[in-house]
């Protein structure tokens, strides 16, 4: 029998996770990275720039539209390239193209001592004029491994971007 | 109202030796998909990374390739190296767990294939073709096909492949 809906009651407390996803995007015609300035409201990392990205769901799998069946499990494909394509598109209203090119990952515990998988992806920027979500960020640049150094950014971004750049440019 | 954002998060390994991929067969008395077969992997845990010394002032990095390498070496006894991203699913089991499962490949580099008791009872490595011989748990074919592409420097996302 497949799940009639989401439920953690069988899931051991050390095995459950956020799971957060960022992109960055890198747009061809120059060779430049987006990056977004948080709003200074923000709690986490108040005013600093950073990338799109954020949290996987539940809403985001709907148990009645699976995409595909494995025996009694419910499958929905290419989960974390859903979630950026989205978050991308919320958070500064562009569209970005797979594939998407891993970056690499890290772990951490929120204050609230919740502990978070974080996975960090390239991609390419593919349209769309810069939308920026308000009350989320309230300014953006494009910028090379040289430029993001005079922003200031969220730790490890500058080096995201560095290697951004360097996965495309090959 | 339990929190909406919590998941297992599981990672597996495609493994890669001499252009053959690893498979193995689960055991016929594992709770999820038993005599399926499959390639290694498994779930995180925070005992992955919360005793060791943290690599930033906040972050813990390379938990992806940190834990593909230790879920390998115990249920199959190898070691790997380049491990890379290959693709993501998401999945609820039948218990109503939320899982993420990101999978990625790598490549074998030293030891003999030696299978962890009560986990799989069989292996072999074979090539996409072969693959399409073993009850393989869905979308494992699609994403050799994937890695088949991927070595003649194709890179697209998963998609159904007619077998």
């Amino acid at each position: 029998m497949s799940a009639e809906k989401i439920s953690l009651e069988n899931a051991k407390e050390n095995k459950l996770f956020y799971f957060v996803a960022n992109i960055v995007p890198y747009r061809e015609s120059d060779g430049r990275c987006l990056i977004l300035k948080r709003d200074e409201r923000e709690k986490v990392h108040p005013g600093r720039y950073g990338v799109p990205g954020g949290k996987l769901e539940w809403s985001q799998l709907d148990i009645a539209k699976p995409t595909r069946m494995n025996g009694d499990v419910l499958d929905f494909e290419n989960a974390v390239e859903d979630l950026l394509a989205r978050e991308a598109k919320e958070e500064a209203g562009i569209d970005i193209e797979g594939p998407f090119h891993y970056i690499n990952s890290v772990a951490f515990v929120r204050p609230d001592g919740i502990p978070v998988i974080l996975v960090k992806f390239a991609a390419r920027y593919k349209g769309g004029d810069i939308v920026l979500e308000p009350g989320g960020f309230v300014d953006h640049a494009w910028v090379n491994e040289e430029e993001v150094k005079t922003y200031e950014c969220i730790d490890g971004v500058p080096e995201e971007v560095r290697q951004t750049i360097k996965i495309f440019r090959k | 109202m339990e929190n909406q954002y919590l998941h297992e998060v599981a990672i597996t390994a495609i493994i890669i030796k001499d252009g053959k991929y690893l498979i193995t067969r689960r055991s016929p008395d594992k709770k999820r998909f038993p005599g399926k077969w499959t390639v290694p992997g498994g779930k995180m845990e925070t005992n992955d990374y919360l005793a060791l010394p943290k690599d930033t002032e906040f972050y813990w990095y390379n938990v992806l390739e940190r834990t593909l390498k230790r879920e390998v070496k115990e249920e199959v006894g190898l070691e790997v190296t380049n491990v890379e991203y290959l693709t993501s699913l998401a999945t609820v089991h039948d218990d109503g767990a939320p899982s993420l499962v990101i999978s990625c490949i790598a490549d074998h580099i030293s030891g003999e294939v030696k299978l962890q008791e009560g986990e799989t009872d069989a292996f072999e490595w074979v090539s996409t073709e072969e693959s399409k011989n073993y009850d393989l748990l869905d979308g494992i074919y699609e994403e050799f096909v994937m890695i088949d592409k991927l070595k003649k420097g194709v890179r697209e996302e998963w998609k159904r492949e007619v077998k």
